[in-house]
Order: structure tokens, then sequence, then C-alpha cells
């Protein structure tokens, strides 16, 4: 029973809390381990870790690797027999398929377009950029820093800009040696 | 992990949270921001209640993900929307370039 005033989750969404791809598949530790990674490809992952984010055993979460490794899904990135990481696949097309899963489950439950988003910025090429990079950067603790400035533009202003450079850089080579000019910001 | 940009983990959270179904236990979301080596206090509390808000389900508290558009422009912005590696694309070939 509720209190008066706590605000509760809808009930189309408890129904499917906790149950990966909404439960469409089942409910097992393999499944378990598949969403976990799935939710977040972009990370690494200990077997600890992977114990703790999924609540399994580690029988169970030992299995739940296995199977995505034989699958392609995840790899194990350490040489270190005994502490592996696993990290996603990230050429995975099972991978990017099951993320879809995701936002299909999502969007049919809410109504949102997430999936159509998803499979328009996978299909499409993302927004071409020019970035200018102050070189030759600076070494800090061990790393090479390199300051600069990523400039976002439409595809129709990329494709003009590279004509325009194109044709500047073939006139240059017609006229011989290209003159270095200073250019100020 | 430790050296990415907190508004990229930011975004992994959310998306995290989006490709859960939108909902999670608050317990499961503190194991998952520390995963992530974010503050497990302050990061629901950064967006506004109607983006994602703390709610109940039989009693367990439950972080629910309000906004999904929102959180959609996040994983967008942040290039973590679909499983891909990073890719850059060169304006000309060095043949165009000779």
């Amino acid at each position: 029973m509720s209190s008066p005033g706590r605000k509760e989750l809808p009930k189309s969404i408890e129904v499917v809390l906790d149950k990966p791809f909404d439960g469409l598949l089942g409910d097992t530790a393999e499944l378990r381990v598949l969403q976990e990674i799935v939710a977040d490809p972009h990370s690494n992952y200990t077997h600890r870790e992977l114990m703790d984010l999924t609540g399994l055993s580690d029988p169970s979460v030992r299995r739940g690797i296995r199977v995505l490794i034989d699958h392609g899904i995840i790899r194990n990135m350490s040489s270190a027999r005994r502490s592996p990481l696993y990290r996603a696949n990230l050429d995975s097309k099972k991978l990017t398929a099951l993320t879809f899963l995701s936002y299909a489950s999502l969007d049919d439950r809410s109504g949102s377009a997430s999936m159509d988003d998803a499979v328009r910025h996978y299909c499409g090429r993302r927004d071409p950029y020019i970035d200018f990079l102050e070189l030759p950067g600076v070494k800090t603790e061990g790393k090479m820093m390199v300051d600069g400035v990523r400039v976002y533009m439409s595809r129709a202003t990329a494709k003009r800009l590279g004509e325009v450079l194109q044709e500047v850089l073939k006139k240059a080579s017609r006229d011989g040696r290209p003159k270095k000019r200073r250019v100020s910001p | 992990m430790a050296d990415e940009d907190e508004n990229r983990l930011n975004a992994k959270f959310l998306g995290w949270l989006k490709r859960n179904g939108g909902a999670k236990h608050l317990t499961t979301c503190e194991k998952k921001l520390r995963h992530l080596g974010l503050e497990v206090d302050s990061t629901i509390g950064l967006w506004g209640q109607d983006k994602i808000t703390i709610v109940f389900s039989r009693g367990d508290k439950v972080v629910w993900l309000k906004d999904i558009e929102w959180a959609d422009e996040w994983a967008k912005m942040h290039d973590v929307e679909v499983p891909h590696h990073a890719q850059t694309q060169y304006m000309f070939t060095k043949e165009e370039l000779r």
C-alpha cells in the first residue's frame, strides 16, 4: 500500500523492472550479464564488478561470461590469467542489434523514439568536423596533451569547404610551390 | 576510466539507465555510479526531477528516467548511443593533396 503523496513508479514500468530486455527472452543469468554489457558497452568489467552489478553468484557470472565470449560479444582484454578484464566487442553486430532491442522495448512501453533515433545515428554518418590542433603540444604526466578546437558543420558546408580547399590546393600546385602565409586567428 | 570526462560518464550512466528500461533500483544505480567512478550522492540530483527522479516501487526506492528524449540527446552528444569505435574521417586522401 502506497503512502499518500509518495510518488510511485508507473505500473507499466514496475512489471518489467529489473527484467532483462523487459522479460522478452526470459530472465536467466546469461541474460542478466548480457543486459549489463548492452546497457554500457563502453566500460571495462572485472568478474567481481559483473557480480556486483548483476547481483549474480560467481558461477552464474562465469557461465554468462562464457556464453558472451563464445558469441563474440565480449572479450577478455587482460593478459593476466587470474585477473580477467572484460570489454564489449564493439564490432559485434549482435551487440548492436541487442542495443536496438533494448530501445525498442522502452519505446513500445513509453512511446519514445529512441530506437528510430539510434538507427538513424547508426546508419547515417556523423556530422563532419574540423579539428584545429595547436601542435606540437606539451607532454604532461607521460601523456602528450594537445589543445585544440573542434568545429562541427553541416554536410553541405563541409562539401563546399572541401571543394574550396581543393581548388586552392590545386591552384597552389599549378602555380608552383605553395606560398607560406601567416594567418592571424 | 578515471581519465574520462565527467559529462561523458554522466552520459554513460543515463544511457545505462535507458537501456535498462528507464528504471532501476536505487541500490543498483549506486553500484553503477561507483563502477563509473561518479559521486553517488550528487549525480542523480544534478538534473531536474522532471528529467530523472526517485520514486517508490513495492516499498523500494527506484531511479526513474522520466525524460527519455533528453537522455537520448546526452547519449548522442557524447557518442554513447550505439556501440561503435570512434572514427576519424579525412576530407582528402593523400593522393588528392599531392
